[in-house]
C-alpha cells in the first residue's frame, strides 16, 4: 500500500489526507473518507501536495555565509558557529529574538520555546501571524475560561443556527465552507456578517452586508434584539443575568440607537429584531470567526463572544465558538507559548531601529514580503531554519535544513484544539532535520541536556509541561482522528463571563477628498501572500492567472462607482490613501463589493511595500482596517 | 536512434508522420532579428532520418520545447515547399524570453507538425487577400510563399499588412522579394507618421477600401490583434464577403497539440486538431473567442 | 468458463506477480479506506474490499508522472533526452465494473482519436484487466443508472463471480483464453451462467436499499444538457457552489485533462511532468488580455458536465463519460457531484 494517512499542513481546518509515497518521494494525494471535518474532501491546495512536496526548492543541507555566500556545512559546524555567536548575545537583555513557525509541529514548538527561554534566556518569541490570534485566545479565555474553541468544528454539522463573521471561509478554509454549506442544505440557518458579497454570503441563508468598520455594532445590536427578547419570554435556563459583566453588558445594549445603527453600519434595527428571533429559537448556535493574519479586530471579537454567553446556548453539545486558524498549527504554537509575552515583542524589536536586538532565530518564515528589511540585515547574525528555500535566506548568516510536514513524525493542532498526529511516510532530501532535533543539537552544544531520541518523547514533555495536552500521547493519538485537548485542564473552564463594551458608531474615516473605504484582505488562492503554493504547479497557476488579468494587482469596487469614476474594468488609476502614500492599479468591477467601499487583496507586491506600510494598524486591525482613499482616473 | 524508434509509435498512416510525443532535436542554426522582441530562428534536425518525414502544411503549428524552460506552440511559416525550416517568435514570457536568450548552436526539441492548416488545394483558382496586424504576419507567411509559388494557380494575390512602426514590420526582406513576383499587390503601412517612412500611414482596415479588395471568388486570410480583427471583419463583410471565405487562425493555451490534454478547449472545438484555422463563419458560433 | 477455487485465483494472483506488476484492491488498516494499488509481494487482492475510494485510472494516468527527462549543457549546445514512460506489463487484478467502464472511456479518448497518446498507451499496451462482479452494492454506486455495472459485459481479459462454492471465470480476450489454457482450469457447467445472473439480478434487488446517495437518471439529463435547455439560472447555482478544487476531475474515472510542464531539478536535468489538471480551475484555459473562453465559473462547471453527459462527447467514448461511480459528489465539498447535477437538472424538468 503506498497511501499513508497524514494531516494536511496547509491550512487550520487540519484536512485528514492520504499521500501517496513510495517511501523517497511522493506521487499523489488522496482524501481521507473516514475523517470527521474533512469527511473525504480536500481544497485545491491539500489536492496539490504532492506538487509542493516535489518541489526542487528545498533546503537540504545546512549552510553557512562566507565571504557573501552561502556554502554547505556539516551540522556540527553550523551548530557551533550558532551557539558561540549567540553565546556572545545577551538573551536576557533581549538581545535575542526568535521567530517561530505557525506551520511547525508542536513538538518543534514546545522544543523552540525551550531552546529560547532555557538556552537562549530571552523572552523575544513570536509567531508571524500572532497578533490576531492572541486577541481571539484572550476573548475566549475571558469568557470560557479557557483559550481555544468551544466545541468542535463536527457541531456545524447538527447545529440550528450558524453565524459566520467576517471571513470568506469558502476561500480560506474551503472545507469547512463545505461543511457550512451542507449544513445549510440541511436546513440550518446560516448567518453571513461580513461587507463584500463573499462566496460563502451566497451560499448563505441570510447575508448582512454591514458597512465596512461596524461588525462590532451589527453583533451587539443583534445581542440587543435577542436579549430584549429573552427578557419578555424569560426563557433561559442558565443564570446568565448572574454572570460577571452582565449589568453593564446589558445596560450598553440597551443605548444602541437603531437610527444611529442604521447610519454607521447600513442595516435596519427591525431586520436584526427579525434575525433574533430566529437565533432566539435556536437550540443550538454555532459562531466562527477569522483568527490569525487577517482576524477581527478585539472589539469584534468581544463582542462575538458576547453574543455567545448571551445566546445561553453554548453549553448544548451542538454549538460551537470556533476561531478559524488559516495555518495550520496556530492554535498549536499559542499552546506551546510561541506566541511571545506582553511587553516583549519580536516584532516590536525589529520596527524599532533603537531596540538592542542583535540575533534573530528565524524559523520558517511564511510572508512574501519581509518587514523590516533593513533592521533584520544590520543584525549580527541571522539563523534560519526551513524546509523549504525562501527569501529569508538572503538575509541569514546560517541556514538549517528541516523536514517538510511528511518527512517526520509530529502533532498538529487545528482550529477546534483537535491534537492529529502526522507519522513520517517519506525520507526528505539531504540532511533535512525535524526542528526538534535542531534545536536539541544546539541546546547540546550549549551544555543542556534534553535527551529526547524520538518525537513521542518531545511530546510526552508536551503532556507533562502543557496541562491542556495531560492526556495525550502519541500512541493514543495514532488510533482514530485526533483528539480535541482537555479544556477541564484550565480550572475556570465553565465559567462564562461577559466582556465589557462600548457602544459607538464608527463613523467611516472617508471624507470629502478621500471618499472611499479601503478594505484590505485576502484573494481566491492568494493564502499567506502565497510563499508555499509558489512551489506548486497547478495553484501557482490558478493564482498567476488574476494577474494575468489585472498584471499591476486590482482594487475591486462596485459597478456604480466605476460608472461615476468614469473607468472600466481593467483600467488603470490612482489611488491615494489620506496619509499621501499612493500606487498605480487597475480597478476590477465587481457587484459584490459595496458603493464607498473598494477592496484589495493584500498580496500585491508594492501595495504592502508603497502603500499599506504606513497602516502598521492595517494589519493588526485585520479585516476590519479601512483607510480612507481617493481613486482617480489616470 | 532511428526515426520510428522514437517517434509514436502509433502514428498512424495518414501520409504525415508528425512527431508526437517524444521531442526531436533541433539546431539553431541562424537567429535573426526580425524587430524589437521579435527573434527568427532558422532551425535544422539533427538527425537527419526526420527529415523526410517532417511534411508540414502552411497554417500548422509546432510545440517547440526551450529546454530548462519548457514547451509552447509556435505557427510554422516557411512554405511547405522549398523553403528553410524557421519560427518566428515574439518573447512574451518565460519560455519564449529563454528561447530570445539562445545562441546559434543551442538546440531545441520539437514535435508536431500539429493542425489543420490553410486550405489550399480548395482555394486554386481564387482570388486571396492577406490580412495581417503585427506579428500576425507569422502564420500567414507560409500560406503567401506557398501560393506565390504557385502564382498561376491563383487570381490577384493581395497583401494587406500593417504594424505599429517601421521597425515592427516583420519580414521586410521577404516581403521585398514577393513584391518581385508578378501581379503581386502589396499596401504596407505604419500607425503613426515618422521620418524615413514613404509608404501609408494608418490602420490596416483602411487599405480594404484602397487596394479595392474583390469579394467575388475570393478567400481573405486575417490575422491580427483583436480590434483590428474585428474592425477587418466588419468591413470585408459590409463589402459582401461571406462568413465561410472569411479564414483565420486562433490562439490558446496549448499543453499537449494532439487533442489529449483539453487546454486548448473552446466550447467542442480542440483549437490544436480542429483549428487552429477556421472560417469566420465558425468562430462566430464558438462564441466570443476574439 | 470456468470455475475457480479462492485458492486457485490466488495462485495466480501469485503467479502473475513474477511477471507483472500486480495491483487489487487493498484495505488501508488504520483507516479502512480502500485503494487500487500495487500489491507487495506477499499481498493479495482483496475481493471483497469496497468500491475503491480513487479511481483506478490512477495507475495508467496517474496524478503525476514524468513523461521525459532532459539535461542541458549550454556550454557545450548538447542535449540528452530520455524517455521516462517505459513501464513494466501490468495486471489490474479486481476491478470493479464500473472502473473498467472508466478505462474503457479512457481507451477511446487516449487511443482512439487522431492522435494516439503515447504515454497512456506505454501504460496501457501490456496490462492485463480482471473484473470482479459487484456482489452487493456501495451507498455511492449507480451503475445501474449508466448500465455499468454491476457487471461487466465487454472489455475485459478474465472477469470473476463469486459463486457460492467457488469463482467463475469467464473469458473476454485471447489474452485471458491464453491464461485458461496454459493452467488447464476447470470448465464450469452451463447452470453457473444462472447462478451468476442471480447474484447479479440479487445485487440489483439490493440498490434501492444500499445505494442510497445517489439516484441519476443520466439519459433524461442528457437530453437537456445536449440540447441547450437546462436554464442559466440552474448552472449559476451550480457554480456558486463549486469550490474550485479539481477533485471532482481527479477522482473520475474517465476524466482525462492534464497540464505538462518542464520542472527543473537540481543541477541541469529537468523533468517533464505531467499531472492531471480540471476543467474547473479558471486559470485553465487563461490566456494574456483576458482571452478567457470559459470565464464564470457556472460556465467552467457547466464543461464538465457537458462532458460526461451530452451525446457530442458521448461519442468520443462510445457512452456517457458517467459511468456511475459516485466519486465526485463524495469528494466535492459543494453539492455538485455530477448524480447532483443530473437531480437538479431533473427536478427544474419537472417542475
Ligand atoms: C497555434 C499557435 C501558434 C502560435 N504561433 C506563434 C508564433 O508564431 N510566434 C509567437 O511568438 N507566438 C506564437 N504563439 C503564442 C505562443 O505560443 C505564446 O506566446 C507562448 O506560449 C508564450 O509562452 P511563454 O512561456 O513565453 O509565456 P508565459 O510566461 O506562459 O506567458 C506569457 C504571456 O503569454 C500568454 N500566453 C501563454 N500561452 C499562450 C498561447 N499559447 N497563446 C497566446 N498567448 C499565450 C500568457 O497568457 C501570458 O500572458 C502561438 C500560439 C499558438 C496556440
Ligand atoms: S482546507 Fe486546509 S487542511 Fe483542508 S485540504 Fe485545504 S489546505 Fe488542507
Ligand atoms: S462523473 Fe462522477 S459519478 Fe460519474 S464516473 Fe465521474 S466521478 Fe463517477
Ligand atoms: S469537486 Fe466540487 S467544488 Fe471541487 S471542483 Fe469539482 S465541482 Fe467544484
Ligand atoms: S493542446 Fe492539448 S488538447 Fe489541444
Amino acid at each position: 500500500m503506498n497511501y499513508q494517512a497524514c494531516v494536511c499542513n496547509l491550512c487550520g481546518t487540519g484536512c485528514g489526507q492520504f499521500l501517496k509515497t513510495d517511501g523517497t518521494r511522493v506521487l499523489g494525494v488522496a482524501p481521507i473518507v473516514s475523517h470527521p471535518v474533512s469527511k473525504g474532501k480536500l481544497c485545491v491546495r491539500g489536492w496539490h501536495a504532492n506538487e509542493l512536496l516535489n518541489t526542487n526548492e528545498r533546503i537540504t543541507t545546512p549552510l553557512i555565509r562566507e565571504d557573501g555566500r552561502l556554502r554547505e556545512a556539516s551540522l556540527d559546524e553550523a551548530v557551533s558557529l550558532v551557539v558561540r555567536r549567540l553565546g556572545e548575545c545577551n538573551g536576557a537583555a533581549d538581545e535575542i529574538g526568535l521567530l517561530a513557525s505557525a506551520r511547525s509541529s508542536n513538538e518543534d514548538g514546545f522544543a523552540l520555546r525551550r531552546l529560547a527561554r532555557e538556552v537562549f534566556k530571552t523572552h523575544l518569541l513570536g509567531v508571524g501571524a500572532e497578533a490576531g490570534h492572541r486577541n481571539s485566545m484572550d476573548s475566549l479565555s475571558h469568557a470560557f475560561g479557557y483559550p481555544g474553541a468551544v466545541g468542535d468544528l463536527t457541531r456545524i454539522d447538527k447545529a440550528d443556527y450558524i453565524l459566520i463573521v467576517g471571513t470568506d471561509i469558502a476561500r480560506q478554509n474551503p472545507i469547512i465552507g463545505g461543511n457550512l454549506h451542507a449544513a445549510q442544505r440541511r436546513g440550518a440557518r446560516l448567518v453571513s456578517l461580513s461587507s463584500s458579497r463573499t462566496q460563502m454570503a451566497k451560499l448563505s441563508t441570510k447575508h448582512f452586508q454591514q458597512k465596512p468598520g461596524t461588525k462590532a455594532l451589527v453583533l451587539n445590536a443583534l445581542a440587543k434584539a435577542l436579549h430584549a427578547l429573552r427578557t419578555v419570554n424569560h426563557a433561559r435556563h442558565a443564570d446568565i443575568d448572574r454572570l460577571a459583566g452582565y449589568t453593564q453588558y446589558v445596560n450598553a445594549l440597551r443605548t444602541i440607537s437603531s437610527v444611529a445603527l442604521e447610519n454607521a453600519s447600513g442595516i435596519r434595527y427591525e431586520e436584526i429584531e427579525e434575525e433574533a428571533q430566529i437565533l432566539d429559537a435556536a437550540r443550538s448556535v454555532v459562531i466562527l470567526f477569522p483568527s490569525g493574519i487577517s482576524g477581527l479586530d478585539k472589539r469584534t471579537i468581544e463582542a462575538i463572544c458576547n453574543l455567545a454567553v448571551l445566546t445561553d446556548r453554548m453549553d448544548d453539545p451542538q454549538s460551537a465558538l470556533i476561531p478559524v486558524a488559516g495555518i495550520s498549527n496556530l492554535q498549536g504554537s499559542f499552546d506551546m507559548g510561541l506566541s511571545g509575552e506582553a511587553g516583549h515583542s519580536v516584532f516590536g524589536s525589529l520596527a524599532d531601529p533603537d531596540s538592542p536586538l542583535r540575533a534573530l532565530f528565524v524559523v520558517d518564515h511564511d510572508d512574501g514580503i519581509i518587514r523590516n528589511r533593513e533592521r533584520i540585515a544590520a543584525l549580527e547574525l541571522v539563523v534560519y531554519c526551513g524546509a523549504f528555500r525562501n527569501a529569508f535566506m538572503d538575509l541569514a548568516d546560517v541556514v538549517f535544513p528541516l523536514t517538510a510536514y511528511n518527512e517526520s513524525d509530529g502533532t498538529y493542532t487545528c482550529a477546534d484544539r483537535r491534537v492529529q498526529l502526522t507519522r513520517k511516510n517519506t525520507d526528505t532530501p539531504g540532511a533535512g532535520l525535524p526542528g526538534w532535533r535542531v534545536y536539541q543539537a544546539i541546546a547540546e552544544q550549549a551544555g543542556y541536556t534534553w535527551g529526547w531520541r524520538d518525537a513521542a518523547e518531545v511530546f510526552l514533555a508536551i503532556t507533562d509541561a502543557i496541562p491542556a495536552y495531560h492526556d495525550l500521547t502519541h500512541h493514543r493519538l495514532a488510533k482514530g482522528f485526533g483528539i480535541h485537548w482537555d479544556i477541564t485542564a484550565f480550572p475556570a473552564a465553565g465559567q462564562m463571563k461577559f466582556h465589557e463594551v462600548q457602544i459607538d458608531y464608527p463613523k467611516s474615516p472617508t471624507c470629502e477628498e478621500f471618499p472611499f473605504a479601503l478594505m484590505v484582505g485576502k484573494g481566491r488562492h492568494f493564502w499567506h501572500q502565497n510563499n508555499l503554493m509558489r512551489k506548486t504547479l497547478i495553484p501557482r497557476r490558478e493564482y498567476d492567472q488574476t494577474l494575468l488579468l489585472y498584471p499591476q494587482g486590482y482594487v475591486e469596487i462596485c459597478p456604480e462607482d466605476a460608472q461615476k469614476l468614469k473607468v472600466k474594468d481593467k483600467w488603470l488609476v490612482h489611488l491615494t490613501s489620506s496619509t499621501g502614500t499612493s500606487m498605480k492599479i487597475a480597478v476590477k468591477v465587481s457587484p459584490d463589493v459595496q458603493p464607498g467601499t473598494a477592496y484589495i487583496p493584500y498580496f500585491i507586491k508594492n501595495m504592502i511595500s508603497d502603500f499599506l506600510i504606513r497602516y502598521d494598524n492595517a494589519f493588526s486591525a485585520g479585516e476590519e482596517s479601512i483607510i480612507p482613499v481617493r481613486i482617480e482616473e489616470k | 536512434m532511428t526515426h520510428s524508434q522514437h517517434h509514436s509509435e502509433a502514428c498512424r498512416d495518414t501520409g504525415r508522420c508528425p512527431i508526437v510525443t517524444f521531442p526531436e532535436v533541433v539546431n539553431i542554426d541562424e537567429i535573426k532579428d526580425e524587430a524589437p522582441e521579435v527573434k527568427t530562428f532558422y532551425l535544422s534536425f539533427l538527425n537527419p532520418e526526420v527529415v523526410p518525414y517532417f511534411r508540414i502544411k502552411s497554417g500548422q503549428f509546432i510545440m517547440c520545447t526551450v529546454f530548462g524552460a519548457g514547451e509552447f506552440a509556435v505557427s510554422l511559416p516557411p512554405s511547405p515547399e522549398h523553403d528553410r525550416l524557421h519560427i518566428t517568435v515574439r518573447s512574451v514570457g518565460k519560455v519564449t524570453d529563454a528561447l530570445h536568450a539562445l545562441r546559434p548552436g543551442d538546440k531545441l526539441g520539437l514535435r508536431g507538425p500539429f493542425g489543420n492548416g490553410f486550405p489550399f488545394e480548395t482555394i486554386k483558382g481564387k482570388n486571396i487577400v492577406y490580412v495581417a496586424g503585427g506579428i500576425g504576419l507569422i502564420p500567414l507567411r507560409s500560406s503567401i510563399v506557398h501560393a506565390l509559388q504557385h502564382r498561376q494557380d491563383f487570381g490577384r494575390i493581395i497583401l494587406l499588412y500593417g504594424a505599429r512602426s517601421a521597425g515592427d514590420l516583420l519580414y521586410q526582406t521577404d516581403i521585398e522579394e514577393w513584391k518581385k513576383v508578378d501581379g503581386f499587390e502589396s499596401f504596407i503601412t505604419i500607425d503613426r507618421p515618422e521620418s524615413g517612412w514613404q509608404g501609408q500611414v494608418g490602420y490596416v482596415p483602411n487599405l480594404i477600401e484602397k487596394a479595392k479588395v474583390p469579394v467575388e471568388d475570393t478567400v481573405a486570410f486575417v490575422c491580427g490583434p483583436p480590434v483590428m480583427f474585428n474592425a477587418v471583419i466588419a468591413q470585408l463583410l459590409k463589402r459582401g464577403m461571406s462568413e465561410d471565405d472569411i479564414i483565420s487562425t486562433l490562439e490558446r493555451q496549448m499543453k499537449c497539440g494532439i487533442g489529449k490534454c483539453q487546454h486548448c478547449a473552446i466550447g467542442r472545438t480542440l483549437v490544436c486538431t480542429d483549428g487552429p484555422v477556421y472560417t469566420y463563419h465558425q468562430i462566430k458560433t464558438l462564441g466570443e473567442v476574439i | 468458463m470456468y470455475l475457480l477455487t479462492t485458492q486457485d485465483i490466488n495462485d495466480l494472483a501469485r503467479e502473475l506477480q513474477k511477471t507483472h506488476a500486480v495491483y487489487g484492491p487493498q484495505v488501508n488498516a488504520q483507516t479502512g479506506q480502500v485503494f487500487f494499488d500495487l500489491l507487495a509481494e506477499s499481498e493479495l487482492p482483496d475481493l471483497d474490499a469496497a468500491i475503491p475510494s480513487m479511481p483506478v485510472k490512477e495507475i495508467l494516468f496517474p496524478q503525476m508522472e514524468r513523461i521525459l527527462k532532459y539535461s542541458y549543457d549550454a556550454q557545450a549546445q548538447r542535449v540528452t533526452l530520455e524517455k521516462q514512460y517505459g513501464e513494466k506489463p501490468k495486471v489490474l487484478f479486481g476491478l470493479r465494473p464500473c472502473d473498467l467502464a472508466g478505462i474503457q472511456c479512457l481507451d477511446r479518448f487516449f487511443l482512439g482519436q487522431e492522435f494516439v497518446d503515447d504515454v497512456y498507451l506505454a501504460h496501457r499496451r501490456q496490462s492485463l484487466l480482471i473484473t470482479n462482479t459487484c456482489t452487493r452494492p456501495w451507498d455511492q454506486c449507480f451503475c445501474v443508472c449508466t448500465h455499468t455495472g454491476p457487471a461487466a459485459d465487454e472489455g475485459f481479459d478474465l472477469d470473476l463471480t463469486r459463486l457460492d462454492d467457488g469463482y467463475l471465470v469467464q473469458v473476454g480476450s485471447e489474452k485471458g483464453q491464453a491464461l485458461a489454457d496454459a493452467h488447464g482450469w476447470k470448465t464450469a457447467e452451463h447452470r453457473r451462467l444462472a447462478e451468476k445472473a442471480a447474484v447479479v439480478d440479487r445485487c440489483v434487488e439490493r440498490f434501492p436499499d444500499q445505494a442510497k446517495d445517489n439516484k441519476a437518471w443520466i439519459s433524461r439529463a442528457m437530453n437537456r444538457i445536449t440540447t441547450g435547455f437546462v436554464k442559466h439560472e440552474i448552472w449559476e447555482y451550480i457554480g456558486q457552489q463549486c469550490f474550485e478544487c479539481g477533485a471532482c476531475s481527479f477522482v473520475c474515472p474517465s476524466c482525462s485533462c492534464f497540464n505538462i510542464e518542464d520542472v527543473t531539478l537540481c543541477g541541469d536535468s529537468c523533468e517533464r511532468l505531467r499531472t492531471r489538471d480540471s476543467c474547473s480551475f479558471s486559470g485553465y484555459t487563461r490566456m494574456a488580455g483576458d482571452h478567457n473562453p470559459r470565464a464564470p465559473v457556472e460556465d467552467r462547471r457547466n464543461k464538465r458536465f457537458f462532458c460526461k453527459l451530452s451525446y457530442t462527447q458521448s461519442k468520443k467514448y462510445l457512452r456517457p463519460g458517467c459511468v456511475g461511480c459516485g466519486r465526485c459528489q463524495l469528494v466535492c465539498p459543494g453539492d455538485i457531484g455530477l448524480p447532483n447535477v443530473v437531480q437538479y437538472i431533473r427536478r427544474e424538468t419537472t417542475e
